[in-house]
């Protein structure tokens, strides 16, 4: 069952046309790996899904309403949470602060106490190893903490689907089999969809479903990880050179 | 309990002065003032980050509207409200408009407001245009200081109160997130603009009842006298002194403030701008936490008095 | 009418491109433009008083002195405050700035209202009669655009400051000295600030006193958002679609009963202010 369904999507900036016409479907529970050389349009694709760009043509669909015209907060209620590439927390609040911001205007925003979100909050900084750190500034927390906050700051919102950015950047390797396990349990636990943007090809491989593949604009891939390996299309894209990415993929 | 120590000691040492003498009561009575001013400005500044310098422009509509029902007959203390809830829905309007604005944006916008208010009043000639709407014969009779004063302490009480449960609700989990990272917030669930409006008219509703004071006091409303730019960059610069975004904050930015004035006022007349104003450089180069920041830092014992 | 508007729309335009490229290069609203701009003032009149110079004159010595105490105060106070968590930091510090200066100037040189009484007559054409100074200073202020654009377009480091507008991460890639370009582009603000204050001068001639900045300062505001706060050239276009507003206005609005029409044009003014921030942010010349 498609969860969301991003249909033709184009987005130009001044020149750059950064996407053009792509597609994709998410189907409920699956974890999606979007991966694509530097500057094909991933981050925005993301940000069109959770609308802080408004496409310039092409519709998003989720749980099968039209979502293209409302506003970045809205999505979020309905159950969309995404992380930065590049963490951004709330630097003056504490950790936990962080969490109630999302908890409290999250999918049961109005229909929660301050109370019960305390409760939550400090379940979720269980579950992504934060809760040591609950109470210093979030300015205060190193690399790891401030990619866990992200991800702590987006489950806070008790969403259906999660659009990760690069959650893995910038981590050591034990740092990243922490992190992927912890994604695994977000999704076996709480069932929710997961669109993850990594670099990271031997975590993505592993943890996917499927992989989408982005190339300036367009999807020039989908399917089943196993698949994109063999593509010689991705592997050309990734080397630059169509005699070696042949070579790569007939061994 | 221990968070309300603090607020207590300070309106009980307020009220004591305030019985001393008239003199004394004077001083109470603007010091209130500014309290009040500048905690309202903390609720959308402190806690939304959100510079407004028009924030004079609430006092002056509740002078007004406080004037104009005056000299129709009605109550003082009535005006006074009514003025308040004008300021607001006035703020409501001003905010639709402006709150969309970022940062410096929103600053100049709103610096631009009270001179284009004064102008909007003087040129359009609306409610006596430069000469105002004399008050006197219609409140030298229920005129008593002690009255007024004590009303301001019981708004500044319910500003207290109010930003106490606000920092810890969802409004104002909200706001400070807007203020740390609008993207962020937004992506977060934050309906920035709900928020910001709520935030603006809280803020202006306070200011509103006091410019019905400001009218009360000195009987006679002008352009000149009651919208005043002073008041807004006072309002600014006592939060910035006391500790953006703390309740204590305003409160005890306001008490060092006046008495920073009167001790200027009798040492070095005339030149007390020029020290303010070097000492808000200062200020905001080497402690732009304030006052709370500072002394949260140096004796730790006493962070817990000082949200 | 529509040639004294240009006229002393281009004089404003002057005073606020300093703003504009401030606030272009280093995101920095420098409310203290409006003491510069005093200061501009009261520096040609003293040229005048106590060197007999006439304010065209004594453009040099402004620009330098503006240009010297930007870089000063740059380096001592903005660079600083640049990297503050505090958006708004630089905004209330030049603001306290601005306010002690102008204290500064009131102790100096008391709030008397000075002036200087430089006429040369007048040019008179059928319906049209223009003091020749202001002609003048209007010539002035072209020329020095001109020079502006020359600096700005085919010195380094006026490519420098426009890289840095553009991208400074990338600028400072390409080798260019971020910190000292900035320092540059604030003098240079600054210089125009005090230029663009000599220049009113000439316009006003008698109303010289340590306040008056703010009144010009307000009406910069306006130019630089109708004119695009980014780009210095929308100084020009804001400071003329003002100048011709502030001559038109009192006219039409002398039309409508019960409004008092030299009051209420600053309030035009500020409501022209209001509707380019809601419709067009990045106004007329627009910025990225």
């Amino acid at each position: 069952m498609a969860l969301l369904n991003v249909d033709n999507v184009v987005k130009r900036f001044g020149g750059v046309t950064a996407l053009r016409g792509v597609s994709l479907v998410i189907r409920e529970g699956e974890i999606l790996g979007l991966i694509g050389p530097n500057g094909s349009g991933k981050t925005t694709l993301v940000n069109v899904i959770t609308g802080v760009y408004p496409p310039d043509s092409g519709k998003v669909i989720y749980e099968g309403r039209d979502i293209t015209k409302m506003p970045p907060h809205l999505r979020c209620r309905m159950g969309i949470a995404r992380t930065y590439q590049i963490p951004r927390p709330f630097n003056n609040l504490t950790v936990l602060e962080n969490l109630m911001v999302s908890i409290l205007n999250g999918r049961r925003h109005g229909k929660i106490s301050v109370d019960e979100a305390k409760e939550l909050a400090e379940d979720i900084l269980e579950v992504v190893g934060l809760s040591k750190l609950k109470d210093y500034q979030a300015k205060s927390l190193n690399a790891q903490g401030r990619k866990r906050l992200e991800l702590a700051r987006a489950l806070g919102a008790e969403p259906k689907l999660m659009l990760l950015d690069e959650c893995l950047a910038g981590l050591t390797p034990s740092e990243v089999s922490e992190m992927l396990s912890i994604i695994r349990r977000i999704r076996d636990e709480k069932n929710i969809t997961i669109l993850m943007i990594e670099h990271l090809m031997h975590a993505v491989m592993n943890i996917s479903d499927s992989v989408v593949v982005l190339n300036e604009g367009m999807k020039i891939a989908e399917g089943k990880p196993e698949d994109i390996t063999d593509d010689v299309k991705v592997a050309e894209v990734y080397f630059g050179d169509r005699e070696l990415a042949l070579k790569f993929v007939k061994r | 309990m221990k968070r309300y120590l603090g607020f207590i000691v300070i309106y009980f040492i307020l009220i004591a002065l305030s019985l001393i003498s008239t003199a004394y009561l004077e001083i109470v009575y603007y010091t209130l003032f500014l309290m009040v001013i500048s905690q309202s400005l903390n609720i959308l500044m402190g806690f939304g980050g959100l510079y407004n310098f028009g924030h004079a422009v609430f006092i002056g509509i509740g002078a007004y509207v406080f004037a104009l029902l005056v000299v129709q007959g009605l109550s003082p203390y009535v005006s006074m409200i009514i003025g308040g809830v004008a300021s607001s829905f006035v703020a409501f309007l001003i905010g639709m408009l402006t709150l969309r604005l970022r940062g410096p944006y929103f600053a100049i916008c709103t610096l631009c407001l009270v001179p284009a208010f004064k102008y909007l009043i003087v040129g359009g000639k609306i409610a006596g245009g430069a000469a105002g709407i004399v008050l006197l014969r219609h409140l030298i009779e229920a005129y008593n200081p002690y009255i007024l004063t004590y009303i301001l302490l019981l708004l500044s009480v319910i500003i207290t109160l109010l930003t106490l449960k606000m920092s810890t609700s969802s409004l104002g989990y909200s706001l400070k997130a807007l203020r740390e990272d609008h993207d962020a917030a937004l992506t977060s669930g934050v309906d920035a603009t709900r928020c910001r409006v709520i935030a603006f008219i809280l803020s202006a509703l306070f200011p509103g009842i006091a410019g019905g004071i400001v009218a009360f006091k000195i009987f006679w409303v002008m352009p000149e006298t009651v919208i005043d730019l002073t008041w807004s960059i006072e309002a600014i610069l006592i939060v910035l002194l006391g500790g953006s975004g703390t309740v204590m904050g305003p409160i005890l930015g306001a008490l060092v403030y006046e008495a920073l004035k009167d001790l200027l006022m009798r040492y070095f007349p005339g030149l007390q701008l020029l020290i303010f104003g070097l000492l808000v450089v200062i200020l905001i180069s080497m402690a732009p936490e304030g006052i709370t920041g500072l002394l949260s830092n140096r004796f730790k014992r006493l962070k817990g008095f000082l949200i | 009418m529509l040639v004294y508007g240009s006229i002393i729309g281009a004089v404003y335009g002057l005073a606020t491109m300093g703003l504009n490229l401030v606030w272009g290069v280093m995101r920095v609203v420098n409310f203290t433009h409006a003491e510069f701009l005093t200061l501009g003032a009261y520096t040609a009149y003293w040229a005048w008083v106590l060197i007999g110079l006439d304010p065209i004159s004594s453009l040099p010595l402004s620009a330098l002195l503006g240009f010297a105490i930007g870089m000063l105060m740059f380096y001592i106070l903005i660079y600083r405050l640049l990297f503050s968590p505090d958006i708004h930091s630089t905004l209330v510090a030049t603001f306290a700035l601005g306010i002690a200066l102008a204290e500064l100037m009131k102790v100096l040189w008391t709030a008397d209202y000075r002036g200087i009484t430089w006429a040369l007559g007048v040019i008179k054409h059928s319906w049209l009669s223009i003091p020749i100074t202001y002609v003048i200073a209007f010539t002035a202020c072209i020329l020095i655009m001109i020079m502006m654009y020359f600096i700005l377009y085919k010195t380094y480091i006026g490519k420098s400051i426009r890289a840095v507008i553009w991208d400074s991460g990338a600028a400072a890639i390409c080798g260019v000295n971020v910190k000292k370009t900035l320092a540059v582009g604030f003098a240079l603000g600054s210089a125009l600030a005090f230029v663009g204050g000599s220049l009113i001068l000439v316009y006003l001639p008698t109303g010289l006193n340590p306040y008056m900045g703010h009144v010009y300062l307000l009406k910069c505001f306006v130019i630089a958002v109708v004119g695009g706060l980014g780009n210095p050239w929308g100084a020009l276009v804001g400071g003329l679609i003002l100048g011709l507003i502030e001559q038109a206005a009192p006219i039409l609005l002398g039309y409508i009963p019960g409004v008092e029409p030299l009051s209420f044009t600053p309030f035009v003014g500020f409501l022209i202010l209001i509707i380019v921030l809601l419709i067009r942010p990045e106004g007329v010349l627009g910025e990225r």
